[in-house]
């Protein structure tokens, strides 16, 4: 798998634009002089320059510090909230599959009606109970993300539990749990791989839209949505600010989709098949 | 098919119930007294006191839902407390912008979608194709609040061509619509063109070019109807994306819809619009996708008679 990522050049772009940002997020404090934090009211929303490459937000910060800070905030918020859905989803989709009978049929239907809202809308209602804010953001995407994983894994587990060397490591005298993390999950990974590439970018669409409308993480944190937001009240005068927050959310979100679909291929084995014969 | 009919109109009473029953138990969730969160904070004792009993919540849980449903029935989703009208009321004054602005986006995204994925479908590879499903690519990653902010700057700031917020004349639906329909037509231009790579390999489509057809007529009449039904169950799951990317690009440009009523009720905490809102968004989706899964029966007759 790992020959056909470096042979695919989508592969290969979407890893060079994830590394340069996560370089840039951990060591620009060590190359830039700004805290992005510390307003300077005498340079208020000036344009891009030799001294600040993205310009001046509209308490004088400078962008380019504040949008590799945002890059640690909006990467973690992606991750965390994907590793939320992805242990809950797992959790789930694994007892509804393994144990099965009428324990899977009320779990599943549970699903279905999680399923039933629109991921960002699932988020907002989980954010109207819990409150405005960037753990309760990282929760409220998570949840958003349980039924997708959940389906996913159970649809892969049922697959791989009929397979026989299930049925030799209980015969063989293995506990479910056995069972369960040495022998079922590791075969269902690559689905699971693919997927959370793909929600890694949704959720950071997701987390950045939440910031965006002042329910994800909260000003003055260099949230990319949250930056974005603030930054639309001074579009007539000062677009830069707006524009280069979102060129970050596009890139990174575009990085993980790229790096998604190549891994989806090389995981495809109806993929490997036909690709050569065009 | 009537089997069919019956089977999904069950599902879709069972998801609806859920919906309905996950709107009801939000406000259960928050900490504090539902009748208080039903009400304004300033109201008195007296009218706690008249809500919960309007809403039965001095009562076991099952009863409350019971009492909640009846109402639902009746039309009644309680009383906003921002404005002091009927949440059911309000509404129905906006559910209209939200369609039309859900299904001008979905129009533009079907149908440059369709065209863009059936163009690179049929010369896969290429490098119309690579170029296309690149722009595809784009379109997925692009974030809607982003595209919608740097389309108003561009049309409404700099070239001064278009509204820049607010609803009323087509000029205004422009920019929102097709900032939603961006997103649907990266999709589905991607789903369309993996359904038709998949379909123009089938024999049936060697014998067509064999019988000396044209190509257009090939790709129209044989292929794309055999790839519709991923693309309109892809279209149907979209509609739910679109409700929900409904939600930010009505902040953005203004627009009077449901989403944006909800965003603002989150902020002053307006309990009963919350869950009016997303009892009618869940709802909408819901019968959308019982709309799509009805239709493949009438493209693929092989569903119709299973």
């Amino acid at each position: 798998m790992l020959k056909k990522l470096q042979q695919d050049r989508r592969a290969i772009l979407g890893l060079l634009i994830i590394s340069l940002i996560v370089i840039f997020a951990l060591t620009v404090p060590l190359w830039r002089q700004y805290d992005p934090y510390q307003s300077d009211l005498k340079k208020i929303a000036r344009p891009p320059s030799k001294e600040h490459w993205f310009g001046t937000d509209e308490l004088g910060r400078d962008i380019f510090t504040r949008v590799f800070y945002g890059a640690r905030i909006s990467l973690t918020l992606g991750c965390v909230s994907v590793g939320i859905g992805l242990l809950t989803g797992i959790s789930i989709g694994v007892v509804a599959a393994y144990w099965g009978s009428w324990f899977d049929m009320i779990l599943m239907r549970l699903i279905d009606i999680l399923l039933a809202f629109p991921p960002i809308l699932l988020a907002i209602a989980v954010v109207s109970v819990l409150g405005p804010g960037m753990y309760n953001a990282m929760i409220a995407v998570g949840i958003s993300l349980l039924p997708f994983y959940a389906r996913l894994v159970r649809g892969s587990i049922l697959v791989v539990k009929e397979q026989s060397f299930i049925e030799a490591a209980r015969a063989v005298g293995a506990s479910d749990f056995r069972i369960i993390h040495r022998h079922i999950l590791p075969n269902c990974l690559s689905p699971i791989l693919v997927q959370s590439t793909f929600n890694i970018a949704s959720a950071l669409l997701t987390a950045s839209s939440l910031g965006f409308l002042g329910l994800g993480a909260q000003p003055p944190l260099p949230e990319w949505g949250t930056m974005l937001s603030r930054g639309r009240t001074y579009l007539r005068v000062a677009p830069h600010i707006t524009v280069f927050p979102g060129m970050a959310i596009f890139l990174v979100v575009l990085a993980f989709n790229l790096l998604g679909d190549s891994l989806r291929d090389a995981l495809d084995p109806y993929m490997r098949k036909i690709r050569p014969k065009e | 098919m009537l089997g069919y009919l019956v089977n999904r109109l069950l599902f879709t009473v069972f998801v609806a119930l859920g919906i309905s029953f996950f709107a009801f138990v939000l406000l259960h969730f928050i900490p504090g007294d539902p009748a208080q969160l039903l009400a304004d904070q300033w109201a008195t004792k007296e009218h706690i006191e008249a809500l919960r009993k309007q809403w039965g919540l001095d009562k076991p849980l099952f009863t409350q839902f019971a009492i909640f449903m009846m109402n639902l029935c009746r039309g009644n989703l309680g009383t906003s407390i921002a404005s002091g009208r009927p949440v059911a009321q309000e509404i129905v004054a906006r559910l209209p912008n939200t369609m039309i602005l859900a299904l001008a986006g979905t129009l533009i995204g079907v149908v440059s979608g369709l065209g863009a994925g059936i163009l690179s479908g049929c010369r896969p590879y290429s490098l119309q194709d690579e170029l296309t499903m690149f722009l595809a690519l784009f379109g997925v990653s692009l974030p809607p609040f982003w595209f919608g902010l740097m389309l108003m700057w561009l049309f409404a700031v700099k070239w001064r061509v278009l509204p820049s917020s607010g609803a009323g004349t087509l000029a205004h639906l422009v920019l929102p619509a097709f900032t939603l329909g961006i997103g649907i037509a990266a999709v589905i231009a991607r789903q369309t063109r993996a359904s038709m790579l998949d379909v123009l390999r089938q024999p049936y489509i060697v014998t067509a070019y064999a019988k000396g057809l044209k190509e257009s007529v090939v790709v129209c009449q044989h292929a794309l109807r055999n790839a519709l039904i991923p693309i309109i169950t892809v279209t149907g799951l979209i509609f739910g994306r679109l409700l929900g990317g409904s939600v930010v690009v009505e902040t953005v440009f203004g627009w009077p819809g449901l989403g944006r009523f909800l965003v603002e009720a989150i902020f002053t905490r307006d309990y009963p619009v919350i869950r009016g809102a997303l009892l009618i968004f869940g709802l909408t989706f819901a019968f959308v996708n019982l709309i799509v899964d009805l239709t493949y029966g009438v493209i693929d007759p092989r569903i119709k008679y299973a």
